[in-house]
Formats: C-alpha cells, sequence, structure tokens
C-alpha cells in the first residue's frame, strides 16, 4: 500500500480537476492550430510545438481523472460497499500523478525546445533524458516536478516576453501574461509548504494563465492583432 | 533579408494576385513575385494542379486568377503566421 501524501488540502483537489480540464481545452486549441501549421509548412518547430501541448494536454487529463478517482470515486464506493479500494489510493494517485509529472515536463522541455529555436534533435534528447534523470532519482518527485517546471517555465517567459516587446502585438502580450501566470503559480505551489494559502494562489494563478491563453487564442482564430 | 522559403513565396503570388483584384498578368505576376522566370513557372504549375490559381483567357490575353481556395489558402495562411509570431515561434 502507498500511502497518499498530498499538496493542498484534499477538497480542493476536486476544484482542482476542474481547472485541470480549462487547462486540457488550452492544450487542445493549439494541438489543433499547431497541427494545421504542421501539415501546411512540415517544419519541426511545429511538430515540436504539436508534441508538447499533446502531452501537456494528455498530462491535465490523467491528472484530472486520478483526483476524481482518488478523491471522490473512491471515497464514495468504499462508503457505499466497504470495497477496501481506499488501500489502493495511494497507488493510484501515485500512478496518476507520476504520469502528469512526465508527460508535463517532457511537454515543458519540447516547449522550451520549440520557443528557444534550438534546431538540434540531440539536445532535446539530452534535455529530455537529464529531466527525466532528475525526477526518476529525486526523493521528492513533487518538488523535483515543481523546481524543474520552474526553471523551463522561466526560460519559456523568457523568450516570450521577448517575443512580446519585439511584435508588440496584443496576442504576443497575452501569451507572455499567460505563461508569466504560469510561472507565478509554480513558484507559489513550492511555497505551498510555507503556507497552505500559496496553493490556493497558485491555482487561481494557473487558472488566469489558462484563461489568459484561451483568450490569445481566440484573438488568433479571429485574426485580431 | 531573409531568403524566402517556399510557402512564403506561394503566400507572395497568391498575395499580389488577390490585391489586384483575384486576377494578374503573367509578366506582372514575375515582376511583383520577385522570381525567375524559371522559378515562377515551376510555381505556377504547382499552384495551377493544387488547384489555388487557374490560367483564363481575356480579350485575347492570358491571366492567372486566385481560386475559393487560393483565398482559403491565404486565410489560414494568416491566421498560422499569427499564431506562430504570438509565440515567438
Amino acid at each position: 500500500m502507498v500511502a497518499v501524501v498530498v499538496h493542498g488540502p484534499p477538497w480542493f483537489f476536486l476544484l482542482d480537476a476542474a481547472l485541470a480540464f480549462f487547462g486540457l481545452a488550452a492544450a487542445m486549441v493549439i494541438v489543433l492550430l499547431s497541427m494545421k501549421a504542421l501539415n501546411l509548412t512540415k517544419e519541426r518547430k511545429f511538430l515540436y510545438f504539436t508534441i508538447a501541448f499533446t502531452l501537456t494536454g494528455m498530462g491535465l487529463f490523467v491528472r484530472s481523472v486520478t483526483n476524481v478517482i482518488v478523491f471522490l470515486i473512491i471515497p464514495y464506493v468504499d462508503k457505499v460497499m466497504s470495497s477496501g479500494l481506499r488501500d489502493f489510493r495511494g497507488t493510484f494517485f501515485f500512478v496518476g500523478y507520476g504520469l502528469f509529472i512526465v508527460c508535463s515536463i517532457i511537454g515543458y522541455v519540447l516547449l522550451a525546445v520549440s520557443t528557444m529555436k534550438i534546431r538540434e534533435p540531440r539536445i532535446t534528447i539530452l534535455l529530455t533524458v537529464l529531466v527525466l534523470l532528475l525526477l526518476g532519482l529525486s526523493s521528492s518527485y513533487f518538488f523535483a516536478y515543481y523546481l524543474t517546471a520552474i526553471t523551463l517555465l522561466g526560460f519559456i517567459t523568457f523568450h516570450v516576453c521577448k517575443n512580446c516587446l519585439e511584435r508588440k502585438s496584443k496576442s504576443a502580450f497575452l501569451v507572455f501574461f499567460s505563461f508569466l501566470l504560469q510561472f507565478v503559480a509554480h513558484i507559489a505551489f513550492v511555497l505551498e509548504s510555507v503556507h497552505p494559502m500559496f496553493y490556493y494562489f497558485g491555482s487561481i494563478a494557473l487558472l488566469g494563465g489558462y484563461g489568459v491563453l484561451l483568450t490569445a487564442l481566440a484573438n488568433v482564430l479571429v485574426g485580431r492583432r | 533579408m531573409n531568403r524566402r522559403n517556399r510557402l512564403e513565396i506561394i503566400h507572395d503570388m497568391l498575395r499580389v494576385t488577390n490585391d489586384l483584384g483575384g486576377k494578374i498578368l503573367p509578366t506582372h505576376l514575375l515582376y511583383k513575385s520577385n522570381l525567375s522566370h524559371e522559378r515562377m513557372k515551376g510555381y505556377i504549375e504547382e499552384l495551377k494542379q493544387k488547384q489555388l490559381l487557374m490560367e483564363m483567357t481575356e480579350k485575347d490575353k492570358i491571366f492567372f486568377a486566385i481560386t475559393e481556395q487560393g483565398r482559403r489558402f491565404l486565410m489560414q495562411y494568416k491566421q498560422l503566421t499569427e499564431f506562430a509570431e504570438a509565440f515567438g515561434l
């Protein structure tokens, strides 16, 4: 039996599941747009971008389903039928969140690679292997995940900030603001050990980040700069 | 100045045709798309094959006209350029 060590209050995980679905919607719109771009241009940067957001979306979906199973379905089934499923909550949580972490961290690596215009596939593979080793060998995979995500998001945010200053367009600004919110959200998740309020703050910032990203995509789709 | 890739050349050819009311004389297309005669012939063949551009005759003059599919391509290209620019790709 694996014990569930939750970061954040358990009731909040159901709200977190809804939040993850919101992020999933943004990721799916980006996947559709980058697949269109990939079909038209056949450029590798769009391939990385498509895979990055597919993985991010998959990660969010797994996280959402895990939260619903662990914090809603299992407690309910166990209460009604005394099935003993409660003993497997830890395993579900570990597998679900493990998958979420692997998917989203590879997604962030590919996103960093495509936004920073790294053309060499060997560097992409090296970065992915290093990040996975770091997570796999860490004794606290949540902490290692958040710190790695903060580092990668920091680089991505810096790049989209530079891009926003160069382009001076509304969409570029919204993309920058969205990544800035996601970056801040991950910092708040790390600070959750200092005070639980940071977890709520992080979740709100993340929700805002996904919302702003969806607005940026809507802007692109309707052709407003 | 950056060298244009295949897609950018196709976009430029369709855009100038569209900007001139949807049809253009071959000499004007050659001049406006900034290509050699040989290269332009190759691109014209490709665009006709993909039904993005069609050849037509008016008062004994040959024109190239943008098709509905060509206009859709221009819209899609604009959308994707904005998407790529928003993320700095």
